[in-house]
């Protein structure tokens, strides 16, 4: 039985300014609304995919992340292993089909392995072992014994090994962007947690700590009901302007207090920017991780410097490009800026 | 209690429409024995709402909160409601449908208060006559803003139109293909090779302008916009009245012709589909032999230049019986289908 998991959010939980995971990527704080943390818990005690939905730029991809690095802080980090939780991130592509989150199998690795040991023994070694792989030649022959070496799992297929030590994290990310019929071939793995390997003769059997499955989606395709049937469903919202300000002040630890006031103003103008351009058929309001950036530009000039581009922000395109990203919004908000019609 | 608990929740919202199955209601028992709090209701109403509510049509949001308020209400009572329990969930609508039904009789137009909650509906009256046909939705309402196909959906039915087909000559490596036949022969002998897959999509649009369309205008702006702002684009754009003869006119200037003649070469065989939106005689509920023939002589003049024509028709299927429409969807070479959502949406996936 798996041990139970909660994940809470908690700020003692989060990831220090600056720290970095073992790939280098650096990790930045997570602030999750009360009720993603509760679909959270429900998907992790259910056992559901959580599907998560939301305009880009939202933070749907990092949610995954941020349980993975809250779990290691708090199950791990006590027991003293200093280790990352299991984590497996599965980017999708138009391109991918189901079987490649499970293995991949290199066919043509191992054709061309068998060629090879056709030819002359002595030619092949003087080919094969250079300086720096002394040993490739013993290396080829000993993969050509093992079938199994041929055959590499993926995300998914990582995740539902038995050796896990943890319920394992899986995150599909942007499962629109593959094909229509894609969705239907991960129900039935994601339904019985085990899959066969035909190339190897391996089967996988569900495991005893199944993995906690997060899917992205950016509604570019419509998914298919049967799929919609087994998901949590949470459409994440864009933050309001005390969350808002909650995150600023989680990835901008160190602001000091002359620019409070270009922070707030910084929200407020975002989130003016944001209603404005929503109003506005087939406009692109600005995500999170914009503003992120809009405010991380700002916090890099001088007070007043800062204060001017926020006020006159329709002429200062740069700056405005990094909200919205459109000629047609940006010209959609220079007319309708309310600040521009005061002077 | 004789039900298991949240049965009645649960059969309120299929009831209302969702499309929830018993694993669905089981679900929500597991959450209770992990130990979520579903004596709340608030926290029953979150949790149930996670489980239920998706972005399809099926597990409508809007259903949901509807018919949990309805839940609520029934709650606090032990005893059964002093009222009935309306069929049909909205409150309001129970106020709009019977004023539009049971106003044979006309009312002087701005007597009481009340006619001003009749008044915008008015103009789609007879689309809501219609709708309310369906037994399924018996929630449906149209308001002007709220046409059935959204300048989104367009864009989704656009994409999945636009899906990559192989064409053109070999020049791709297929590894499977080449792989199986070193199996089957023991030997290396040749690469087998395959078209590239293009994604690529034309279409023809045809828009009937005949007076029985009028009404349904409006809700092909939608459509126009999209290709006005490119949204859709390689779109060829053509209005007749009632069947094209041996001219189509251009839809932004009607009195420039194009003879179809000159036009059939430029469509594609694989590529190009013909959308033809039209009531087809089911909106004035008429037979006319001239009509068919000629809609059904011009759909052989296409057929061989196209993939595929799609009829999208605004009035439902149930209405097209004895007129013209019902001889035309059973011609060949394409499909009829009513102006909705995800009909559209399966027939362009097809």
């Amino acid at each position: 039985m798996s041990e139970p998991l909660r994940y809470e959010g908690k700020s003692e939980y989060q990831p220090q300014s600056g720290e970095k995971d073992s790939k280098g990527q650096i990790l930045y704080p997570y602030i999750a609304s009360e009720d993603l943390i509760e679909a959270v818990n429900l998907a992790i005690d259910l056992g559901c995919p959580l599907l998560l939905e939301g305009e880009p730029g939202c933070g749907k991809t990092r949610l995954a992340r941020a349980v993975a690095y809250e779990f290691a802080q708090k199950y791990l980090k006590p027991q003293g292993i200093e280790k990352e939780w299991p984590y497996f991130p599965w980017p999708v592509r138009s391109d991918t089909i189901a079987r490649d989150g499970l293995y991949t199998y290199d066919a043509i690795g191992r054709l061309r392995d068998a060629q090879m040991i056709g030819i002359n023994t002595a030619e092949l070694k003087q080919y094969l072992n250079s300086e720096e792989k002394p040993q490739e030649f013993d290396r080829l022959i000993n993969r050509l014994k093992d079938i199994k070496k041929y055959r590499h799992w993926g995300a998914l297929g990582e995740a539902l090994q038995p050796e896990n030590q943890h319920r394992p994290i899986v995150l599909i990310d942007e499962i629109d962007k593959a094909d229509v019929d894609f969705p239907n071939d991960l129900l039935q793995v994601l339904d019985d947690l085990s899959f066969d390997v035909p190339e190897t003769g391996e089967e996988i059997q569900r495991p005893s700590h199944t993995p906690i499955v997060f899917v992205t989606s950016n509604r570019e395709k419509p998914l298919p009901d049967a799929f919609l049937r087994r998901c949590i469903y949470f459409y994440v919202d864009f933050p309001n302007d005390e969350r808002l300000f909650d995150i600023a002040e989680k990835r901008f630890p160190k602001w000091s207090t002359e620019y409070d006031d270009v922070v707030d103003e910084a929200i407020n103008r975002t989130l003016e920017i944001r209603e404005l351009i929503e109003a506005k058929p087939s406009g692109k309001p600005p995500g999170t991780s914009e503003f992120l950036n809009f405010l991380g530009t700002l916090l890099n000039k001088p007070v007043g410097e800062a204060m001017q581009d926020l006020k006159q922000l329709a002429q200062r395109t740069p700056l405005l490009g990094i909200l919205l990203k459109s000629k047609a919004d940006q010209d959609f908000f220079a007319e309708n800026d309310i600040l521009e019609d005061d002077e | 209690m004789s039900k298991p608990r949240f049965w009645q929740l649960f059969t309120l919202m299929r009831e209302a429409g969702l499309a929830l199955t018993l694993d669905q209601y089981d679900l929500l028992h597991q959450a209770n024995a992990k130990g979520h709090n579903l004596d709340d209701l608030n926290t029953l109403k979150r949790i149930s709402r996670l489980l239920w509510v998706k972005p399809s049509e099926n597990y409508s949001a809007t259903i949901f909160e509807r018919t949990f308020e309805q839940y609520i209400q029934l709650q606090p009572q032990p005893e059964p409601p002093p009222r009935e329990v309306p069929s049909s969930p909205s409150p309001r609508d129970n106020t709009l449908t019977p004023k539009l039904e049971e106003k044979p009789q006309p009312q002087p137009p701005r007597g009481t208060p009340n006619v001003d909650e009749i008044e915008t509906p008015n103009p789609v009256k007879t689309i809501i006559g219609v709708k309310n046909n369906t037994p399924n939705r018996p929630d449906y309402r149209l308001i002007p803003t709220q046409f059935p196909v959204t300048p989104d959906d367009l864009e989704h039915a656009w994409k999945a139109l636009r899906r990559p087909i192989r064409e053109g000559r070999r020049v791709e490596l297929d590894l499977d293909k080449t792989l199986r036949r070193i199996e089957q022969e023991s030997i290396f002998s040749d690469l087998v090779l395959r078209p590239v897959r293009k994604r690529r999509g034309e279409l023809l649009v045809l828009i009937d302008d005949n007076n029985a369309m009028l009404p349904f205008m409006p809700m092909l702006r939608p459509l126009l916009d999209s290709i006005e702002q490119e949204r859709i684009t390689f779109v060829r754009l053509y209005r007749f009245t009632h069947y094209p003869d041996d001219y189509l006119f251009s839809w932004q200037n009607p009195t420039q012709a194009e003879p179809i003649a000159d036009l059939l070469p430029k469509l594609h065989r694989n590529r190009t589909l013909a959308l033809i939106i039209s009531d087809a005689g089911a909106a004035t509920r008429t037979y006319n032999a001239e009509r068919v023939r000629g809609i059904s002589q011009f759909l052989d003049c296409l057929r061989p230049n196209i993939s595929r024509w799609l009829w999208l028709n605004p009035l439902p299927s149930s209405r097209w019986e004895q007129t013209n429409a019902a001889i035309i969807a059973n011609l060949p070479g394409g499909q009829m289908i009513e102006l909705e959502r995800s009909r559209l949406q399966t027939a362009l996936k097809l």
